[in-house]
């Protein structure tokens, strides 16, 4: 166990650290978006990993969070600090409109249906020009504030979405190894089975939507202020694609996956920059490969995880 | 032009663009019949048919008629090899697998997206050398021969198609498939044969829709699969998974709603009609408008 | 007092009568077995009482309440429980976690509890888990709690569908057809530990099976089905020598007919 220690304290001390060490501002903004990238898989993997509810209009939820904070910004001149969590709730109070209309579908047809929910999301943003000012976006955003320090370095940046992420995982995992969590599993397996042993499927559903597309909110509202500006086409839809990608990638229903599946899918195009072009090419590539080879994800997913970790506590097992 | 004129002018633009739509759907539907899952990559597959043709017609060689049976040919030939190197392995991990296989057409997708952009760029090209444009002024309407043309081909591919599928053994090979696999498999029917076949037919029907819609619109652009492919798998969905006629007559249906509605709500709008389509059936008619008949040109 | 009843319960799919006119009773403290051949319509029966499948005419009750039109998650709160023919068990999850969705009715904590892992929270979990343990030990079961439950040999995983079944603190359990796919000697397990259900744990059964062994010993009443229409009611040494009986099963007798 000394071995675990060790590890944690390494790596809090380099995730801490990690400023210092990068000078360069590229790869300082690869990290940051890195980090943002890795709120929405790992929220996008308690709905569908852990939830089994499929959702490829996730992206969307950013988007919704985006335009809340740079509305309430720039409009109501609020601060972040307030604005941030406003976001995440607005998008998880929208939610409730895909996720209570679409209790009864399953599988494919529940993720055609958040697609569809998605576009018409994008579409709205698009062409609601009084509010969203459509395509032309909007530009401005205020950067956030305490006080009277104004958060501008990278390095500021940085240290706020490591935060983020730090307390949806947190988050994520609590829900994950609760009662609510079980509940969900048990929905994913087998959700007809799941209301025979008194699992209220239907509410569940809805509130792991909620839950998940709150911190897809909150990673479009970092998104608004760090960059200051957003457009509809600042969340597409394949960008719901990749984040959906991300757990898959990486391992459904570990709680490590998503940031694995962040990573590789967002840095590494990024990484081999030689070939600028070239790089979506390999992500495709890669995709293909992987799932063709190792179907259940780089973690292998949920069982191998389970069972190569079984001698210390697996991530999963109630504690 | 009389309003009357112009809501029958737009009814006819609406038909016009609903047989591609159906054509491509077919594409969608046969697949989400027997493997269970939206090939996201068929919208590309259309695509990348469009430019084959495209550079064929360049060459100054072939006619129009020409490439597009040559571009057809070789969009069958990418469509099986796609499938057999990105869907088929994962299909051998066995059930339970679909949404490796929506992760693994989202890499192809994005593939081929990629590879059009890096080819020919992100600007529209036009179609040049495209069919002979000829127009008919019939009733104060606007018909164009390329409008004539489409709904043609695409009413008649879609008729060999349905007598394929319910006439011959292949056809009725295709049916058991989709309606039990492992049945068909121990009937003696090659099942990775039958899909493979699956895929030709979509991606010819694919290329031969995106020929027709590239000299239509005198476009082709390395999204135009998504512009398409969205109505199509709607179209899909409408008509009930697995069944041809319900794909051919919602593409249709939606090709009518998008013109209709672009036409007299909001162009801005186009691309969300075909998606409210789809969460209105999603929501009350979850097996599509049109149940699948047992056996009846069922894939 | 009679736990359950059931009156002129009838079910039709379409054009077919599943279940017609089904009257009968299960007193507390009993073992009713529910038999007959295959597509008389037992499953069905379940399906309706637990909020499966809905009912076309008639009425089931358990104690004073009306079980028609209600969801399963509500049948479960009122005190059935039950297993399924072929396990559903929650795949992917372990055998305690399996276990643990059996608590979930009889449990309160909610998202908020989760997220700040407020004590009650912390102490309902805890004290869920324990129980688990302790019921997973009763069946033998508490070696293999950390398994991936479809990794499980077939007859640990219907020893864990009854435990999670258990774990929603039923009054009225129903198995249906527990001992398929056994073999003798797990089925000799079974029928101790159905018998202990009763006397231990004080549980009243329902109990579909087409083991004439196993209904014929540890039965208090039977039941007999056939194409949806009860055709004797009694004890097993009436049942046995039922003439109707005899013929629906066409000889099956004491030999074990698979499902």
């Amino acid at each position: 166990m000394r071995l675990r220690w060790m590890v944690w304290i390494v790596a809090a001390a380099v995730l801490l650290g990690l400023p210092r060490m990068v000078t360069d501002d590229y790869w300082m903004h690869m990290i940051i978006m890195t980090g943002m990238w890795m709120i929405l898989a790992v929220s996008m993997d308690l709905i569908y990993g852990y939830g089994g509810q499929l959702n490829l209009g996730h992206a969307s939820f950013a988007a919704i969070g985006a335009y809340f904070t740079a509305l309430l910004m720039l409009r109501l001149n609020l601060s972040y600090w307030v604005a941030m969590p406003l976001s995440g709730l607005g998008a998880a109070v929208i939610s409730l409109l895909v996720g209570v209309p679409t209790m009864r579908l399953k599988g494919l047809y529940l993720g055609l249906a958040t697609l569809g929910f998605g576009e018409i999301v994008r579409l709205t943003l698009l062409m609601w020009y009084p509010m969203t000012r459509g395509p032309m976006g909007l530009p401005g955003i205020p950067a956030p504030t305490i006080g009277s320090f104004v958060i501008e370095s990278k390095t500021a940046f940085y240290y706020i979405i490591l935060a983020l992420l730090l307390i949806t995982i947190y988050a994520t995992r609590r829900v994950v190894n609760s009662r609510m969590g079980i509940a969900l599993m048990a929905i994913r397996d087998d959700e007809v089975a799941a209301r025979a042993m008194g699992v209220h499927s239907s509410w569940y559903k809805v509130e792991v939507f909620m839950v998940g597309t709150f911190f897809a909110g909150i990673a479009g509202s970092f998104y608004a202020v760090y960059v200051s500006f957003i457009s509809p086409d600042s969340f597409k839809m394949m960008d719901s694609f990749m984040i959906f990608s991300m757990p898959i990638l990486g391992g459904l229903g570990t709680l490590v996956g998503p940031l694995i599946g962040a990573l590789i899918l967002y840095v590494l195009p990024e990484a081999t920059r030689v070939f600028a072009q070239y790089r979506m090419l390999w992500v495709g590539m890669l995709l293909v490969v992987t799932m063709v080879t190792q179907p259940l994800g780089i973690l292998g997913g949920f069982e191998a995880l389970a069972g190569r970790f079984r001698r210390s506590k697996p991530t999963l097992q109630p504690e | 032009m009389h309003p009357f004129q112009e809501f029958v002018q737009q009814l006819i633009n609406g038909l016009v663009i609903g047989s591609i739509y159906s054509l491509v759907a077919l594409g969608y539907t046969m697949v989400f019949g027997i493997l269970g899952f939206i090939n996201f990559a068929h919208g590309d597959v259309y695509m990348i048919g469009t430019f084959l043709g495209l550079v064929l017609l360049g060459t100054g060689a072939f006619s129009f008629t020409a490439a597009l049976v040559g571009s057809a040919i070789l969009t069958g030939i990418i469509g099986v090899a796609i499938e057999k190197v990105c869907y088929r392995p994962v299909r051998r991990f066995g059930k339970g697998f679909e949404d490796t296989m929506l992760v693994s057409a989202i890499g192809v997708s994005i593939f081929l997206e990629t590879l059009a952009q890096i080819i020919w760029g992100t600007e529209t090209h036009a179609m040049g050398g495209g069919l002979h444009r000829v127009a008919f002024q019939v009733w104060g309407l606007r018909i164009s021969s390329v409008q004539i043309t489409i709904l043609v081909v695409a009413v008649a591919l879609m008729a060999v198609l349905q007598l394929f599928v319910t006439r011959t053994v292949t056809g009725a090979a295709m049916r058991a498939t989709a309606q039990n696999m492992t049945a068909a498999r121990l009937m003696g029917i090659s099942i990775d044969r039958i899909i493979a076949i699956t895929f030709a037919i979509g991606s010819v029907m694919a290329a031969v829709g995106g020929m027709l819609v590239g000299s239509y619109f005198d476009a082709v652009y390395p999204m135009m699969g998504w512009t398409t492919g969205i109505p199509a798998f709607t179209a899909a969905v409408v008509g009930g998974v697995g069944s041809l006629p319900g794909a051919m007559i919602a593409g249709v249906l939606i090709g009518l709603i998008e013109t209709l509605g672009s036409a007299y709500i909001s162009s801005g709008f186009r691309a969300g009609f075909a998606f409210i389509v789809l969460i209105i059936t999603l929501l009350f008619f979850p097996s599509g408008l049109f149940k699948a008949k047992r056996g009846e040109g069922k894939v | 007092m009679n736990l359950l009843t059931v009156e002129k319960l009838t079910k039709h799919f379409g054009g077919l009568a599943a279940v017609q006119e089904l009257d009968f009773t299960v007193a507390e403290g009993e073992i009713l077995a529910l038999i007959g051949p295959n597509g008389a319509g037992k499953t069905t029966v379940f399906n309706m009482l637990t909020g499966l499948t809905g009912v076309t005419a008639g009425e089931a009750r358990f104690k004073d309440t009306r079980l028609n039109g209600l969801p399963s998650y509500q049948v479960v709160e009122l005190g059935l429980g039950r297993t399924f023919q072929n396990i559903r068990l929650f795949g992917k999850m372990s055998v305690l976690s399996n276990v643990m969705v059996g608590f979930h009715c009889r449990t309160r904590t909610g998202l908020f509890g989760a997220l700040l892992q407020t004590p009650r929270a912390s102490r309902e979990f805890r004290q869920a888990r324990e129980r688990a343990v302790e019921l997973l030990a009763m069946f033998g079961l508490e070696g293999v709690r950390d398994e991936i439950s479809r990794n499980l040999p077939y007859g640990q995983q219907r020893g864990v569908e009854i435990v999670r079944a258990l774990a929603t603190d039923p009054q009225l359990l129903l198995l249906d057809e527990p001992a398929a796919g056994l073999n003798i000697a797990e089925t000799e397990v079974l029928m101790e530990h159905i018998a202990r259900l009763r006397s231990d744990l004080k549980k009243t059964i329902l109990l579909i099976e087409h083991d004439m062994k196993m209904v014929m010993n540890i039965s208090d009443r039977i039941v007999v089905l056939d194409y949806g229409v009860k055709i004797a009611e009694g004890g097993p040494e009436t049942i046995k020598a039922d003439p109707r009986v005899i013929e629906a099963y066409l000889g099956t007798g004491f030999r074990k007919s698979h499902a």
